[in-house]
């Protein structure tokens, strides 16, 4: 964001001041033009409008040193010099050349509320091109060189047109400009673009609201229309100036609230509203209709613009604040369970960028999950050094765009988030106490298997020399109670991890396992390794629920499937045809499985399948 | 004959050495590591070593890749593993495509002196001792031993165990021409071709592993 120097608030406060005893002095002057009519309250409204935007450049610019604030002080000074030039014109002092500058005054001003809002966008995205601006001042010059010419030469009311309709044209320019900028920004900063891209076209609304609203008033009811297009110009300006300093007020302002943004989308879409209806009320008086339907007409269908600007809020929130709606449809939920942020996150993001199969990839650390240019992976949120810690995995490119567009969701995210961090590091703790176990398993075991058997061994080497029958009876019966004792050692082991499954990993232990079972078992396995706490819970379920359903269901075939998803999680189903009735809360097996799954953040699920039962798990890998 | 003997566990090695020079063998070095034990038979060029899985230094299968190493490295060695648990995965790869003068038991086994001294033995004289629990996990993964029937597939397992054909006959409590008869069928099942008795029984019990370790290459 390149800054320039701004005046000191001083220097507006004194620019006011001169402009106020002008105008007052302006108030001294006869009116002589009999054309264009203005009366003192007008006038003082126009010069108020100048002032107050003075005034408030001069407060805001001990912060505000921006290019907009001197566009804003510059558009003050140049609507409260309006009345005081229009007075001098219509006092017939100085001649022409004060005639042709209060009929080309208006230039000013008005290429003021386009230069202002384009460069508090600017300021507020950091955009550093000057293009925008750039067209608009090459319009204005344009279009108030051609105004001048055609008031000079008499004769040329063509060009005059021409100028016009392409000097009104132009202000398409600075809402094109400002809306540009709003594109792909999050947050504050989205906020701060879209205060300016309203800014941008509250001139324009007000402005030609108020000129319709002068012709309705005009045509029904006689009315000078001169006085409420000033009026407008007056508010239009006003607001102009307010917001585009708005877009560059300080962090945290109420005017960068989302709900006064919102309020401000509204008030505009009011504004359209009565536009709309001011339109109606022209288009019946045209057709010939008396004053008063033609007013009901309008004020029926100003009333009837109401019902899709409800429509709009929505629209209008997802744009102020494109979270708002998975923060909405999450409120909606209600309060989460343990373990089910990611679930409820996920449900929610689906929904709102219409993508069924996206999945969600977490990474608490920031050092996994880089997303996948050939699909559309999306990150949704970043850790605080800027790497991805959470990323939507979709194909469908409408959704990864409307994922894009979410913004800064990071706040809803982080339940999810938290919940993946614990998750992540009580697998840690399971691993490391998985390794400590083994460690300890086959210290123990190997220790007291070897002893036992020396023991047994040295033993029954030595009953050989004794010569006493008897003692050597009882030799035999130590070496035999040992060798039950090396057996009881080695059954405790049970739970121990076969080697094969640490050493070769899951589907050569699971062949190995159930090769007894081999034309009773169909196994779909997946050859890569990963890692050993899901490795070995996967090992488990199997081992006992292939045991439980060829002891107690007496199942002719178990189809056991093994794989891993896209969300980096295991899916282990085994599913026999055998008499069924399962439930973890009646077999013990089953229960200690159910406890071994959770321990490592999975799930464990035991219900009927037709004829037999499907015992399903789904484990998180571990990383 | 001469023996080398790896094992960590001080009780146990020494009962071992006991148990082979009770034997009348010659133990011409007793240790307790891996690093050990190559050293040792690269300076005392036993017929045997009989060698532990799990052994310092790390403590985890050095015992079983020492073996390997000493079974493509010295030509002739016999070499048998004991065990903790096994499994036939470990067993090819033990065997490493030549089951000869190779024994893979568990360490329990050692209780029963005699039948351990003569496994022991059988192994030094070139044949294969494989554990029976080995054999608890064998089905038919092999295609061919589909075509084997139960019995000569019992047959075939004690053959792998390193049985002889009396041994065998009394096992299954058949007479010994019955298993000669399931022998000859076994070979000529496994399409080996027909030559040395010795060579067929190597090359059947390969297969057997084969069959037990899986689909390998």
């Amino acid at each position: 964001m390149r800054r320039t120097r701004g005046f000191p608030p001083l220097v507006w406060l004194l620019v006011a001041a001169a402009g106020l005893v002008g105008f007052a002095l302006s108030l001294g002057l006869p009116w002589r033009d009999t054309e264009l009519r203005l009366d003192v309250t007008t006038r003082a409204v126009m010069a108020l409008a100048g002032a107050l935007l003075l005034g408030s450049v001069a407060r805001a610019s001990a912060d505000a040193s921006a290019r907009h604030a001197w566009a804003v002080g510059a558009l003050g000074a140049s609507v409260l010099a309006y009345p005081t030039v229009l007075a001098v014109a219509a006092a017939e002092v100085g001649g022409s050349a004060t005639r042709v500058l209060a009929n080309a005054w208006h230039v000013v001003p008005l290429t003021l509320v386009q230069l202002a809002p384009l460069l508090a966008g600017a300021h507020a995205v950091g955009r550093t091109h000057r293009r925008w601006e750039r067209a608009v001042l090459v319009v204005a010059g344009v279009g108030a060189a051609v105004t001048a010419v055609s008031l000079a030469v008499p004769g040329s009311e063509l060009l005059l047109l021409v100028a016009s309709v392409s000097w009104f044209g132009s202000f398409a320019i600075a809402p094109v400009g400002t809306w540009a900028g709003v594109r792909g920004t999050s947050g504050e900063v989205r906020r701060r673009a879209l205060v300016a891209a309203l800014a941008s076209l509250v001139p324009v609304v007000v402005i030609t609201g108020c000129v319709l609203l002068g012709l309705v008033a005009t045509t029904v009811g006689g009315t000078d229309g001169v006085t409420l297009l000033m009026l407008g110009f007056s508010v239009g300006t006003l607001s102009c100036g307010l917001l585009s300093l708005g877009a560059g007020a300080p962090q945290g302002s109420p005017v960068l609230h989302t709900s006064t943004v919102v309020a401000t989308m509204h008030a505009l879409l009011a504004a359209l509203s009565l536009v709309v209806g001011a339109l109606a009320t022209l288009g019946t008086a045209a057709a010939e209709a008396a004053p008063g339907p033609a007013v009901m007409v309008g004020m029926v269908v100003a009333l009837a613009t109401v019902l899709p600007w409800w429509w709009l809020h929505r629209w209008t929130l997802r744009v102020v604040d494109p979270a708002s709606e998975v923060r909405h449809e999450l409120a909606r939920l209600g309060p989460v369970g343990a373990g089910g942020q990611r679930l409820a996150l996920l449900h929610v993001l689906r929904r709102v960028v219409g993508d069924g199969d996206l999945e969600l990839g977490y990474d608490p650390d920031g050092s996994g999950p880089t997303p996948d240019p050939g699909r559309h992976d999306v990150v949704v949120a970043r850790s605080a050094t800027g790497s991805p810690t959470v990323v939507a995995i979709t194909a469908d490119p409408a959704a990864a765009h409307r994922l894009r567009e979410l913004g800064d969701v990071d706040v809803q995210v982080e339940p999810a988030l938290l919940e993946a961090r614990v998750e992540q590091a009580s697998l840690r703790a399971e691993s490391a106490a998985q390794r400590e176990r083994t460690r300890l398993s086959n210290d123990l075991h190997d220790g007291i298997q070897g002893r036992l058997l020396g023991l047994a061994l040295q033993l029954q080497l030595g009953a050989r020399d004794l010569g006493d029958p008897a003692a050597a009876l009882l030799a035999e019966e130590a070496v035999t109670t040992l060798r039950a004792a090396v057996e009881d050692v080695r059954a405790l082991g049970g739970g121990r991890l076969p080697d094969v499954l640490v050493r070769d990993g899951l589907a050569p232990a699971l062949a190995e396992l159930l090769r007894p079972l081999h034309p009773l078992v169909g196994l779909e396995l997946p050859t890569a390794r990963f890692g050993a706490v899901a490795e070995a819970a996967a090992y488990f379920v199997v081992a006992e629920a292939v045991t439980n359903a060829v002891k107690h269901a007496t199942a002719h075939r178990v189809e056991v499937r093994v794989r891993v998803r896209d969300d980096h999680r295991v899916e282990v189903l085994v599913r026999d045809d055998g008499c069924g009735g399962a439930d973890p809360r009646l077999g013990r097996g089953l229960r200690g499985l159910a406890e071994r799954v959770a321990a490592v953040g999975g799930v464990l699920v035991v219900r009927d399948a037709g004829p037999g039962t499907a015992v399903e798990a789904v484990v998180p890998c571990a990383s | 004959m001469r023996v080398v003997i790896a094992e960590d566990q001080v009780l146990l090695r020494d009962g071992l050495v006991r148990l082979v020079e009770g034997a009348g063998h010659r133990v011409v070095a007793a240790v307790g590591d891996a690093r050990q034990l190559v050293a040792a038979v690269n300076a005392g060029r036993p017929d045997l070593v009989l060698t532990d899985v799990r052994m310092p230094p790390d403590n985890t299968d050095d015992g079983a890749r020492a073996a390997l190493l000493l079974r493509q490295r010295v030509p002739g060695l016999a070499v048998v593993v004991l065990t903790q648990g096994v499994d036939a995965p470990t067993a090819a790869r033990l065997a490493d495509g030549r089951a000869d003068a190779f024994g893979y038991l568990l360490k329990d086994r050692v209780l029963d002196t005699d039948t351990f001294v003569a496994q022991l033995e059988a192994v030094a004289a070139g044949g294969t001792v494989i554990d029976d629990a080995v054999g608890d996990g064998v089905r038919r993964e092999d295609h061919r031993l589909d075509a084997l029937t139960e019995r000569e597939r019992e047959v075939l397992g004690r053959l792998a165990s390193g049985r002889s054909n009396p041994g065998i006959a009394a096992d299954l409590v058949i007479s010994r021409r019955t298993v000669d008869a399931h022998l000859r069928s076994i070979f000529a099942k496994l399409a080996f071709d027909v030559g040395e008795d010795d060579n067929q029984r190597v090359l059947a019990v390969l297969r057997w592993l084969a069959g037990a370790s899986g689909p390998g290459p």
